[in-house]
């Protein structure tokens, strides 16, 4: 604790007073009775008296009727600034406020809790006002009356101790201040060490430091990322594993798709080609049974060919007769001429009646069966005629037969043609529509992949907008800290010194501590008093402590001196180590004083190791804004780059849907599959190539619709031509079967050949009845008669055998014709047979036959069987189509999820944590180590070391040592601070009686050192009122030259009249109220107190 | 190599991979870091001086250059400025792998870094790469274009065909089925070379120089490893591979170390052994994982502590070892033997070594009392 000014109204015989303190030394002169000890009560009474308290009556105004005010501002040891305000005399009043800086003030509490408050601001020892029990008045405790005491409590600071006080803050905040003063510098070193390592891994608590600066945070903070970042990977790899499985098992399922894909197709060509071959063979086995037909048409060629040849050779027969008749009607003629004379021989030998009568009834019976014969005759001619024009019908309707085959032979090859014209046909109209639809297909999947391109551009568009976005909150939330964190550094660097001052400070602390720790040796000095008398001690440099009255003996025990003041009788001096070595530590002190000091307060700190702390944290904070900075603008690249990223993706455009759908729809109906392989097969060129296939089937086409519309032309004309001849056929046949019914059954040849024959023999007949009718006249006539009838007969047989010739003549004629008409109907005949070329039908036939053969047996293959087949592949295809897509996708997460790579940096991330690991356990086991080793060492300390007395005893001892020039070698305080003696000259005196002993002014100076080590050992304000007036000039310089190194850990109030005892005559102001050398402080109380006399420096 | 096989040569190539520029090595200290990731582009220079030195047709680089598809600019940066200072003509094929795809984002397609590059490189972009090596010479390469995927990337290269005599060389990147327990990535088939009808098959993924098959069948097919190691397991790395092929298209392989750095696993379980360890003058250029094994008393242990600062270093003193990854967690201070300096400390600190060798014994608090006392110890050093 320290004091930052004090304002004091109408307090006693102060008008109104406002003094600003300087955190070392400040030396508060003035003349008698100026007030400087009113201003030491307002101090006291500020901090200490409840406002209604009757103590404060006496503080009213000396001068008016107003009620003494005093405000008092401190700084506690955490640097909270705190102001406290009261009024004294009647109800009172007091306010309490609180300040960051000293310059903005926070009212915090009122009225009594006021006193309860500073009670635990300032734990002295001093219980909350008010209770049963509670002092009266200026309450007072051990500490109090050491940092605060008035004149004239010196031997009652030496007197009293700790167990005087009325509460245990006191003790316990003397013990923690004091319990380093026992240390063994060693053991102090490793102390410290073992505190301060302590310090950078645990708070004051014990608890472990979380914080980012803390190394073991760090470690712990960097195990937990890397084990985050391996837990993601460990997903992201186990994903990867899993892909990968299903990536196998997906493979292998599309390639037992491909599988069966590829054998199903397999068969489907295998069906198709059959069911081609069935086609064709189809159309062959067509133009076989047309050429068949064809040659059966020759053969009944052939057969009426031979029937002809037949009629000819019965014609022949027939001519032949018919000469052989001629032949023989013209002998018979002749012998009728010769049987005309013999008959007119025989008239005229029987020209008498009896014959005549007998001539004439045989003339009559031959007349009448000649009768008979002429009609049989008759009869015969009508029947051969009829068969004859039968014949000739017949002959005709054979010719309409031929033409009939012959045109139906015709009409079946045109008809093949256009079978296999309309099979070919139908082929190219496929292939057509194919490559149109390859065509569309291909269109249709370049507009789709476009489309599918923009939708990924488009998503990914988004999504490096979204990442850009993220990137730039980064980027701002980085800048932001950077700033925070660069705003901090500088304010905590603000006021700091430089790198080699600091080195400088660190240096000298270094080397005050070796001076120090040279200067151990070891001192103990035993008191043993004759008499009761008063002893004061300082001990190793310490200020001197009252040590009370001796009565026995009083051990001191110093690491470097003691100084022991008796009474005022002597004063010894005992000390250790080389005199040179002390003196280098004093100098060295001195150095640190004024030039450590100064910098440390306007680094704005109150040691060494805050200062330290405070650069390290700058420093951490600075690099913490570097690297935000850093990542920053990391950030903002990052998010420039998606942005660039974002635009370029987000520009490009596909198709529309309704493009797409107009495209797909132009596919058509084909299966997608065979269209893609075909397009797949076809490269990059394909529509180059699927334009070209289209182009030359629609020409193929064209070309074969003409052909077929010729042949069907053709096919027209013969299947009229062949109707026509049938129609002709039909009429001949009806007619022809009628008239032969008429004729009975029997061949038509046989029947007119039997005709012709009972032709012949009715001729013989009718001419043997002649040539008997004529034999019975020339008979019946006698001789005349039948001469005359014979000679009549003869001549009219002559007639009729004459008739018999040119009959004879006229058949031969007409056999003759009839031979000419079959002969030419015959060659007709045969040269419609060569004109057939029978060879060449057989050869054709045996060909097409050949050709049959090779094509193999009849088909069982049928549409349905192959759209059965065609629908299994399409199942197929679409399954593999399935099985693919989902391959490729499992492919493409795996091939962004990175495989082996990420197993890679699995392996360094498990050696990273492993890593890391040993460095979070080597940095836990080393904090722990030292938290074990410094709550040992405590404990061992707390075994080892002395009491509080023993360690008030090693400054105070040591100092008394040193001021009384060894007189005194060292005090003797109890448990309670008490003093209980001081060792001079090798006697060891103790008790009050000790203390008795000593001279008024050493025990002052005894007392001045308790308290001053105290003060230092607190780091708490010393207000010292008048003290070491009964001190001679080379003890009060020595007490200067002690103040001013204290000054350094503590703040020092002194009041007094002679400034010249603790300043040189240059630290004095002049005409200014106060004045600053270095750590010291010098106010010239009469400038900044009014209602009291002006004074002047002396 | 025979002087008749040598004036046989028709061409030379060097065929390096793996470079992994940009890698991080997460297990080190930052220092460590620092000095591994740059040692991945100093060694280039090496690489391509051997190049220079043995006036290679061509330089072929087989895929994982960067250790990831897009790298910070510093590591793009240094590739460019190490091939920027060679004055070629001879061309330098450098072929994205798994680690270093052909993807969008990818370093490939970084429109600065490629203009950076001098015309004589050739970044392997097409889907097969076919381009002359001179008259009588094809080189096919085929890029990776993701970093994982199950088909063969030689697939793509064109068998053979009859009357085709030129030498045929494949630049490929991929596993030829020896990646452990990890999935094969790019699986290239054992006998790739010999379906594609190629003379030499150069290429890259295993870190270590290793023949495939490794029963060295004609035509050879080579991993030449990384130039640097980039782990202590690796086999064999450190290597480039210099190619000569004749008239005849026989390939003769000739393996060069170009590592600066040597990799070592150290177990120390005596004094002795780590003292000899510390006057190595060799360790300089050696990434040492050191294991530290065994008990000492109080002045050993203090000597051992020494000596592991020495191979380490300090703020204020440079480590002996370039490289050093310590694990001395094993080395255990005899707390029954702490040695006379025990006796010369004040009481109260001989009281607290007593405390804490008591609490040495206790399982719970062994280790930071053994540690406690070392402190002590070195803080009341003399």
């Amino acid at each position: 604790m320290r004091f930052s000014w004090v304002e004091v109204e109408w307090f006693k015989g102060i008008r109104s007073a406002r003094v600003e303190f300087g955190p070392g030394l400040n030396i508060l002169f003035g003349p008698n009775d100026l007030g400087k000890s009113t201003l030491s009560t307002a101090i006291r009474a500020a901090l200490l008296l409840p406002p209604t308290s009757s103590a404060a009556d006496g503080f009213k105004s000396w001068f008016v009727d107003e009620k003494a005010t005093v405000t008092l501002a401190f700084i506690d040891d955490t640097e909270m600034h705190w102001r406290v305000k009261k009024t004294f005399g009647g109800s009172g009043g007091s306010q309490l406020w609180h300040s960051k800086d000293g310059q903005t003030w926070t009212a915090n509490v009122k009225g009594r809790e006021v006193e309860e408050k500073l009670r635990t601001l300032l734990p002295w020892g001093i219980r909350s006002p008010g209770g049963k029990g509670a002092p009266k008045g200026l309450p007072e405790s051990f500490l109090s009356n050491a940092l605060l005491g008035e004149q004239g409590q010196v031997d009652g600071l030496l007197r009293s101790g700790l167990d005087g006080d009325d509460a245990e803050s006191g003790r316990l905040a003397l013990t923690k201040a004091l319990s380093s003063l026992a240390q063994d510098p060693l053991f102090k070193k490793v102390l410290n060490l073992a505190q301060s390592e302590f310090d950078r891994y645990f708070t004051e608590r014990g608890t472990r430091r979380g914080g980012k600066s803390s190394e073991i945070t760090k470690a712990s903070d960097q195990v937990k990322k890397l084990q985050s970042d391996r837990e993601v990977l460990q997903k992201s790899c186990e994903q990867v594993e899993t892909l990968t499985q299903l990536a196998g098992r997906q493979r292998e399922e599309r390639a037992t798709l491909a599988t069966r894909l590829s054998a199903e197709r397999e068969r489907l060509t295998a069906l198709t080609a059959e069911m081609e071959r069935a086609r064709a063979r189809e159309g062959i086995a067509a133009m076989a049974q047309a050429i068949r037909a064809e040659l059966q048409g020759i053969e009944a060629l052939a057969t009426r060919i031979t029937s002809t040849e037949k009629a000819i050779a019965a014609l022949e027969t027939v001519h032949e007769a018919s000469k052989t008749a001629l032949d023989e009607a013209r002998k018979s003629r002749g012998e009728r001429a010769a049987a005309v004379e013999a008959a007119r021989e025989r008239l005229r030998s029987a020209e008498s009646g009896d014959a005549v009568r007998k001539r004439e009834l045989e003339a009559a019976q031959l007349e009448t069966s000649r009768s008979k014969l002429r009609e049989e005759r008759q009869k015969i001619d009508a029947r051969l005629q009829q068969v004859e024009q039968l014949q000739r019908e017949s002959s005709a309707l054979d010719a309409v037969r031929i033409e009939i085959s012959k045109l139906d032979a015709e009409e079946g090859q045109l008809r093949s043609a256009q079978a296999v014209a309309a099979a070919a046909e139908k082929t190219l109209e496929q292939d057509v529509r194919l490559a149109e639809s390859l065509v569309a297909y291909g269109r249709w999947r370049s507009a789709s992949e476009s489309a599918e391109a923009a939708a990924r551009a488009r998503t990914a568009s988004k999504q490096c907008a979204d990442e850009a976005l993220k990137k730039e909150f980064e980027a701002r939330q980085h800048e932001t800290q950077a700033a925070e964190l660069a705003q901090k550094s500088t304010g905590l660097l603000a006021g700091a010194i430089s790198d080699d001052q600091f080195e400088t400070l660190q240096s000298l602390a270094r080397q005050i501590e070796v001076a120090e720790a040279a200067l151990g040796g070891g001192v103990t000095v035993s008191v043993r008093p004759r008499k009761e008398l008063r002893l004061r001690t300082a001990v190793d440099g310490r200020p001197a402590v009252d040590a009370g009255l001796l009565k026995g003996e009083h051990i001191l025990e110093a690491e470097r001196a003691v100084q022991l003041e008796i009474d005022e009788l002597v004063e010894l001096e005992v000390a250790a180590g080389a005199p040179e070595q002390r003196r280098n530590a004093t100098e060295l002190k001195k150095k640190w004083s004024d030039t450590a000091s100064p910098l440390l307060q306007k680094a704005g700190v109150t040691s060494l190791e805050q200062l330290k702390s405070n650069r390290a944290t700058a420093k951490s904070l600075a690099d913490a804004a570097k690297d935000a900075t850093a990542k920053a603008q990391q950030a903002k690249i990052a998010a420039e780059s998606l942005r660039e990223r974002s635009r370029l993706l987000g520009g490009q455009t596909g198709p529309s849907a309704e493009d797409l759908a107009t495209k797909e729809a132009r596919i058509g109906q084909l299966p997608r599959e065979a269209l893609a392989e075909l397009f797949k097969s076809m490269g990059s060129s394909w529509e180059t190539q699927a334009e070209d296939l289209r182009a030359h089937k629609a020409e193929e086409l064209s070309e074969l619709r003409k052909g077929r519309t010729e042949t069907d032309r053709k096919h027209a004309e013969k299947s009229a031509q062949l109707a026509e001849a049938k129609r002709r056929e039909a009429t001949a046949e009806a007619e022809l079967k009628g008239r032969r019914l008429s004729l009975g059954d029997g061949d038509l040849e046989t029947l007119a050949k039997q005709l012709r024959a009972a032709q012949a023999t009715n001729t013989s007949e009718q001419q043997r009845l002649e040539a008997l009718a004529a034999t019975r006249t020339s008979e019946a006539n006698s001789d005349l008669e039948a001469a005359r009838h014979g000679v009549t007969a003869a001549e009219a047989a002559l007639v009729d055998q004459g008739n018999l010739v040119t009959a004879a003549e006229a058949k031969v004629a007409q056999t003759s014709h009839q031979l000419g008409e079959q002969s030419g109907v015959a060659r007709a005949l045969r040269q419609q047979l060569q004109d057939a070329n029978k060879g060449a039908v057989e050869q054709r036939l045996q060909s097409v036959e050949e050709k049959l053969a090779a094509l193999g047996p009849e088909t069982s293959v049928t549409i349905q069987l192959i759209e059965m087949t065609e629908a299994g592949i399409e199942r197929l295809s679409a399954e593999y189509a399935e099985a693919d897509q989902a391959y490729q996708q499992t492919e493409g997460a795996l091939a962004l999820g990175g495989g082996p790579m990420a197993a890679e940096r699995l392996r360094q991330l498990d050696e990273a944590i492993l890593e890391a690991q040993a460095r979070e356990h080597e940095r836990t086991i080393d904090a722990d180590a030292w938290k074990l080793l410094r709550d040992t060492l405590r404990e061992a300390e707390q075994v080892e070391s002395a009491h509080l007395g023993n360690a008030l005893a090693i400054p105070v001892g040591t100092g008394f040592s040193e001021l009384t020039k060894g007189k005194y070698r060292s005090v003797v305080f109890d448990p309670n601070l008490k003093a209980q003696s001081v060792v001079m000259d090798g006697v060891h005196e103790s008790g009050d009686i000790v203390l008795e002993a000593l001279s008024v002014g050493t025990k002052d100076q005894l007392a001045t050192l308790v308290r001053v080590a105290v003060a230092k050992q607190l780091k708490s304000a010393l207000v010292l009122d008048d003290q070491l007036v009964h001190t001679d000039g080379q003890r009060l310089d020595w007490f200067g030259a002690l103040l001013r190194t204290v000054a350094g850990d503590c703040q020092l109030l002194v009041f007094t009249c002679r400034p010249q005892d603790y300043l040189r005559s240059g630290d004095l102001p002049k005409e200014e109220a106060m004045k600053d050398s270095g750590a010291i402080r010098a106010i010239d109380l009469a400038r900044v107190m009014t209602g009291a006399p002006r004074t002047t420096a002396p | 190599m025979t002087p008749h096989e040598e004036e046989d040569v028709v061409l030379k190539l060097l065929h390096t991979a793996d470079w992994h520029l940009g890698r991080d090595f997460p297990s080190f200290t930052e220092d460590g870091r620092r000095k591994l990731r740059h040692a991945r582009t100093d060694v280039l220079e090496k690489v391509f001086a051997e190049a220079e030195r043995n006036a290679v047709d061509a330089v072929l680089c087989a895929g994982d250059l960067f250790d990831e598809p897009a790298p910070s600019h510093d590591w793009s940066n240094a590739l460019a400025q190490v091939l920027q200072k060679r004055k070629w003509t001879r061309p330098v094929f450098l072929l994205p792998g798994n680690h270093d795809p052909l993807v969008n984002d990818s370093v490939w397609r970084n429109q600065k870094f490629r203009d950076s590059l001098p015309s004589f490189v050739r970044v392997v972009e097409e889907e097969l790469l076919e381009c002359p090596l001179g008259d009588s010479a094809v080189l096919y390469a085929v890029p990776c274009r993701s970093k994982a995927g199950q088909e063969d990337p030689t697939r793509l290269i064109p068998p053979r065909v009859a009357g085709d005599n030129r030498i045929r060389i494949g630049l490929v990147h991929g596993s030829t089925f020896d990646a452990g327990d990890w999935q094969t990535n790019f699986p290239i088939s054992r006998d790739a070379a010999v379906q594609r009808g190629l003379d030499y098959l150069a290429i890259g993924d295993t870190h270590g120089f290793r023949y495939v098959p490794p029963d060295r069948l004609i035509p050879p097919t080579i991993y030449p490893g990384a130039p640097e190691a980039t782990a202590f397991d690796e086999v064999d790395p450190g290597h480039v591979a210099l190619v000569f092929i004749n008239r005849q298209r026989r390939a003769i392989v000739d393996k060069r170390r170009v590592a600066e750095w040597q990799w070592e696993t150290i177990t120390v379980k005596n004094l002795a052994s780590l003292r000899a360890l510390a006057a190595r003058t060799d360790l300089t250029s050696r990434v040492i994982r050191l294991t530290v094994e065994m008990k000492l008393p109080a002045p050993e242990h203090q000597e051992a502590v020494r000596l592991l600062e020495e191979l380490a270093g300090t703020e204020a003193r440079h480590a002996k070892v370039g490289v050093l990854q310590l694990r001395a967690e094993g080395l255990a201070l005899d707390v029954s033997n702490l040695g006379p300096q025990v006796d010369e400390l004040p009481a109260v600190l001989k009281e607290t070594v007593r405390r804490l060798q008591e609490l040495a014994k206790a399982p719970d608090t062994r280790e930071a009392a053994e540690r406690a006392l070392f402190h002590l110890l070195q803080a009341t050093k003399a």
